[in-house]
């Protein structure tokens, strides 16, 4: 998989970006730059639109004005093979609710992406193997989503994001169902697992603390999105 | 907590209201499925009360019926019972009946026959006094000036196209004669409608056009009054007293009983058929429901967190069950009214085909009819909305409901071993002896109840079996995402999964054990009729059916046909009817010398060697397993014939199997029978050929010289023989093809369900890379999975069934032993063919699903 664009362009770039529902106006001139291997949080309070905007990043949903350019490529002009495409294995997200299938074991949910890209068996094993490894579930690899606490089905849905090594992680709220030490540690493997896979990460977010782990804070109130200081 | 009228009116009414279309096809399925069951039971209903109605609208209902088995009442016996009778005041009235058509038939494959009944006009003029009519309507007097008048209803007259005045040529007992249409008879005489298929003539002029010299029978009518039920005994007493055998003194209720237990095997059936249709829309009614809370899950979902309680909501689903029932009912009961005019007709012709003529008595309604719909539509909506509604029960509020928790599936179908234990029970109910209900009528409640436990059971059995398909699906397809996650929807079944197998099963069930049955009855008829039918032609009256016992042809005509050129040698065949005891049976004469030879029977048991017979026996006879079953007959036992000069000894020397009746029949040699009841006119012959002669042109030159016979050359007749009993199946096939189309209709909506409850799910898939052509391709496997464990379960319980139905159910009810033979071909298309469907139609409906789907916020 790759990472970033070759020329060292921004991996995302976002231009006068607007999206509206009916009468209301969610998304308006977004500007956002974000390069390769770069962790930028956006926050700002519920209703914002910041769930929205990373849909439209996600290719779920169409912005109605602007442009947004993901490794070179106008998104807004991709069909939905395309798009899926992407999805499979250059942008995934994280979800606050975890969002496991339910009827998958363990290590089958974080293969899954890998069934996708049709990848041999022999290397989905190998990979999955590893990342269960690297996210401390390794033992839990035979158990059900319901079998699992909050804490164990995060740091899957975080090994199923990664397994693809993908350009961009979407991180939409991620510790926002977990206690204050699950979500410490998930928030821990999510900064040194994409800098590992040299993956670039948008985390949504209202804490704070999380917001830490990111380079770039970003804020968002009503639809407009603005700098916030940059932290070393 | 809400009151119930409260709920109704917020919520399920603006629920129905605004999914008006799976409202209105909710309903429709139940009141169809009600209305089947009603229309049959009044289809049977109205052919049972035909039976009789003959001269009953005419003469009014007679008290006493004197018949003579074999050749009927000589007329001269008259004046001995009018002397019995006197001086009390009965009205005597001599019947003569024939079945009579066109001799030139405007469709010669489906004759339109008419009961033609001699009655003394002029007594029937005189009054009476049990029906009003006036003599205009009648227009006897017209009708006596002329030997050839005759008097037909309008329905038949518009279907001969013939008007008054017009002659036709009708054919009576093989002899063609020449009629004049006089009048018309009217729809009723006062209260009691006169059957469409009715003729009228004088005895006197039919019997001397005819040239008979005996009456079908004697009714006595007595006159109302104080006093009547003692002058009703005093009058049969002195008909007892003083037949002397000479004739057997009957009641009309007699006749209809018997008449109604004759079909009442066939009938049962029909209504149990009808039955399990409605179990089969129940399924469908079960799906829908679930649909419907699936669809309203967030509303659940929502009431639950405001503090409504699972089984405040369990309350409320099932009261709306009962307004959806309410309503079904009532447009079950007009459906059922309306299908009635229909199925009335199908039933009595197959009524008249296999058993007894009948007039159609007209449709009605009565109120057990209604309440008996009602209760249907109530029932079967509150059993189709149990399960259902406690899913609905089950929702979590909508709180743990966002967070993805699974609503656990029916508590019933995780107790496999409940299903088990139904199982076993079937098979021991099995054992179970028949119910006889009347005198050698039974009903197999054995099979009947083997049956239901099973199909209930095994669907309990088999809810489970997604399961293991989805491992191997698993194990075969590690490296297909879409396969992948079917096999494991599949491996891990919602009750939304088990319900769309449960209607699978019993669709699947109920169609392969109906193939099955047909088909082992399709094999026996036809090694029947090849082992019965070896002559080259046969003869009987033009618009002969099995089920006429009084449609004969003259043995004159026989006799002269049997040195017709190129004809070697005619066999003959006569029953006549007799009481044994309380049972109806026939006895019937065939040359026993050209039996083993040029004729055979197919034997069960036997035949016993002659010297065997024992000495107090008269004869010896040939038992079919009917009159076996029904008098508990054995190989070597004497049995009493009642014949007009007393009873005669019969050795019974074989059993044989015969499908062309459900009654008893003994066959004795034809002079034997002849001597006994004085008979000369025969029902069949069977015409055997010189060899080298050619069978068209000697049944060409027969046809000319006796118009008013069927002449059929052997391949005919073994087709016109198998298309009646194609006929007796017409509902069964039909039922299967509705049961079939129920199953796959379930389909659709479980998998809409499915859909609509993974909208979570689904925007997961698309947002991990999964395209529509992916998801819609991970449904129609899920669909097919379904479809595939329901069809070799289904396979299976059909084989059960079937077997059930041959060995047990049809041998208690029409005592006939059926060589199995399954239809392996037919179940191998059926079984193709729903894969491939439920394939197409599982990935339509994901594909059309995900077009107007919208995501859902992850």
């Amino acid at each position: 998989m790759q990472n970033g664009p070759d020329d060292g362009g921004p991996l995302l770039e976002l231009e006068g970006v607007g999206k509206s529902y009916g009468p209301q106006q969610i998304l308006k001139g977004i500007q956002l730059r974000v390069m390769s291997g770069e962790r930028v949080a956006i926050m700002g309070p519920s209703g914002s639109g910041k769930s929205t905007l990373l849909s439209c990043i996600a290719g779920l949903e169409t912005p109605d004005q602007g442009r947004i350019s993901f490794m070179g490529q106008d998104l807004t002009r991709l069909g939905e093979a395309r798009l899926t495409e992407l999805r499979r294995g250059t942008i995934s997200s994280v979800f606050q609710f975890f969002h496991l299938l339910p009827t998958l074991r363990a290590w089958e949910n974080v293969e899954f992406p890998l069934l996708l890209a049709r990848m041999s068996q022999a290397e989905r094993r190998e990979r999955v193997d590893h990342l269960l490894e690297e996210v401390g579930l390794a033992r839990r690899a035979q158990a059900w989503p319901s079998e699992m606490s909050g804490g164990e089905m995060q740091r899957l849905a975080l090994a199923r994001a990664l397994i693809t090594n993908p350009a961009l992680v979407l991180a939409d709220e991620p510790t926002g169902s977990l206690d204050s030490r699950n979500g410490e540690r998930v928030l821990d493997m999510l900064s040194q697992l994409t800098r590992q896979h040299r993956s670039a990460l948008l985390l949504v977010t209202h804490d704070s603390q999380a917001a830490g782990i990111c380079s770039r804070i970003l804020h968002m109130t009503d639809g407009i999105l603005s700098e916030q200081q940059a932290v070393e | 907590m809400i009151p119930l009228h409260q709920f109704w009116r917020r919520f399920s009414w603006r629920h129905a209201r605004k999914e008006w279309l799976q409202t209105s096809l909710l309903l429709v399925i139940l009141a169809l499925g009600v209305g089947t069951f009603l229309s049959i039971r009044i289809a049977n209903r109205s052919a049972v009360e035909g039976f009789g109605l003959f001269t009953r609208s005419l003469s009014g209902p007679s008290d006493w019926i004197l018949s003579q088995p074999g050749n009927g009442i000589p007329v001269d016996r008259l004046p001995e019972i009018r002397l019995a009778l006197d001086p009390l005041p009965a009205r005597i009235y001599p019947v003569l009946e024939r079945l009579v058509l066109p001799a030139h038939p405007g469709n010669p494959d489906k004759p339109s026959r008419v009961r033609l009944i001699g009655l003394d006009l002029v007594q029937l003029l005189a009054g009476s006094g049990t029906a009003s009519g006036s003599a205009d309507e009648l227009d006897i007097w017209q009708v006596l000036q002329e030997p050839r008048h005759i008097l037909l209803s309008k329905a038949t007259q518009t279907e001969w196209e013939v008007a008054v005045g017009n002659t036709i040529d009708l054919v009576v007992d093989g002899r063609v004669f020449p009629f004049v249409v006089k009048g018309t008879l009217p729809e009723s005489r006062g209260d009691t409608p006169l059957p469409e298929n009715l003729a009228l003539a004088d005895i006197g002029t039919l019997l001397n056009r005819f040239q008979l010299d005996s009456l079908d029978r004697v009714e006595i009518v007595l006159p109302e009054g104080p006093g009547r039920k003692t002058l009703v005994a005093e009058a049969g007493r002195r008909l007892q007293d003083s037949s002397h055998d000479r004739w057997t003194v009957g009641s009309p209720g007699q006749d209809k009983i018997d008449a109604t237990s004759m079909t009442a095997a066939f009938r049962l059936n029909l209504t149990v058929l009808s039955l399990i249709a409605l179990l089969v829309g129940i399924y469908l009614i079960a799906q829908t429901l679930d649909a419907t809370v699936s669809r309203r899950r967030k509303e659940i979902a929502t009431l639950r967190s405001l503090g409504i309680s699972p089984r405040e909501i369990y309350r409320f689903w099932m009261s709306e069950a009962l307004l959806y029932g309410i309503a079904a009912g009532l447009l079950g009961l007009a459906a059922g009214y309306g299908m009635a005019w229909f199925t009335v007709d199908a039933v009595t012709t197959t009524i008249r085909a296999l058993y007894r003529d009948t007039a159609v008595e007209a449709v009605r309604l009565t109120l057990a009819d209604g309440a008996l719909a009602m209760a249907l539509g109530v029932g079967g909506s509150l059993v189709a909305a149990w399960l259902p509604a406690r899913d609905a029960a089950s929702t979590p509020p909508a709180q743990l409901l966002r967070m993805g928790k699974r609503i656990p599936p029916f508590a019933l179908f995780q107790h496999p071993w409940i299903g088990v234990l139904m199982v076993v029970a079937g098979a021991l109910a099995l054992q179970l002896p028949s119910w006889e209900t009347s005198p050698g009528h039974s009903v197999p409640v054995g099979g009947y109840t083997a049956s239901l436990l099973w199909l209930v059971g095994g669907t309990l059995v088999a809810a489970n079996s997604m399961k293991p398909l989805g491992r191997i699906l698993r194990k075969v397809f590690p490296s297909r995402a879409s396969l992948r996650l079917a096999a494991s929807r599949l491996a891990a079944p919602t009750s939304r999964h088990q319900l769309a197998l449960a209607g699978f099963l019993v669709s699947i069930g109920m169609a392969a054990a109906m193939s099955f049955m047909v088909s082992s009855f399709e094999t026996t008829i036809t090694r029947w009729l090849d082992q019965r039918l070896r002559a080259e032609l046969f003869a009987s009256s033009l618009g002969f059916q099995g089920s006429d016992h009084d449609q004969r042809v003259q043995g004159e005509i026989l006799d002269r046909i049997e040195h017709w050129p190129g004809v070697r040698l005619v066999d003959r065949f006569r029953s006549v009817e007799v009481d044994i005891g309380s049972v109806q049976a026939s006895i019937g004469g065939l040359r026993f010398d050209l039996i083993g030879k040029d004729q055979d029977l197919l034997w069960i048991k036997g035949p016993l060697p002659m010297d065997e017979m024992p000495p107090e026996a008269e004869t010896f006879g040939y038992a079919n397993e009917n009159l076996q079953t029904r008098l508990n007959l054995e190989l070597g036992d004497i049995f009493d014939v009642p014949t007009p000069s007393g009873p005669r000894p019969v050795w019974i020397a074989g059993l044989h199997a015969d499908y062309a009746r459900d009654n008893g029949l003994l066959l004795v040699d034809l002079p034997v029978l002849k001597d006994w009841f004085g008979v000369n006119d025969y029902e069949t012959s069977a015409i055997f050929l010189e060899k080298g002669a050619d069978p068209a042109a000697v049944q060409a030159s027969l046809k000319e010289e006796f118009p008013g016979l069927a002449i059929r050359q052997n391949g005919q007749l073994m087709k016109t023989a198998l298309s009646i009993f194609n006929q007796t199946f017409a509902v069964t096939y039909a039922l299967q093809v509705i049961g079939l189309t129920v199953a796959l209709g379930g389909l659709v909506l479980s998998l809409v369900s499915l859909l609509r409850e993974s909208g979570r799910e689904l925007a997961l898939q698309r947002t991990l890379g999964m395209g529509r052509l992916e998801i819609a391709l991970s449904t129609a496997i899920e669909g097919t999975g379904i479809a595939l464990a329901g069809l070799l379960t289904g396979l299976l319980l059909g084989l059960s069934l079937g077997l059930v139905l041959i060995r047990v159910i049809n041998y208690q009810s029409f005592g006939w032993t059926l060589q199995t033979a399954y239809p392996w071909a037919e179940v191998c298309f059926l079984g193709g063919s729903v894969l491939l469907l439920a394939f197409l139609i599982s990935f339509f409906t994901g594909w059309l699903y995900l077009r107007k789907w919208s995501p859902e916020a992850l």
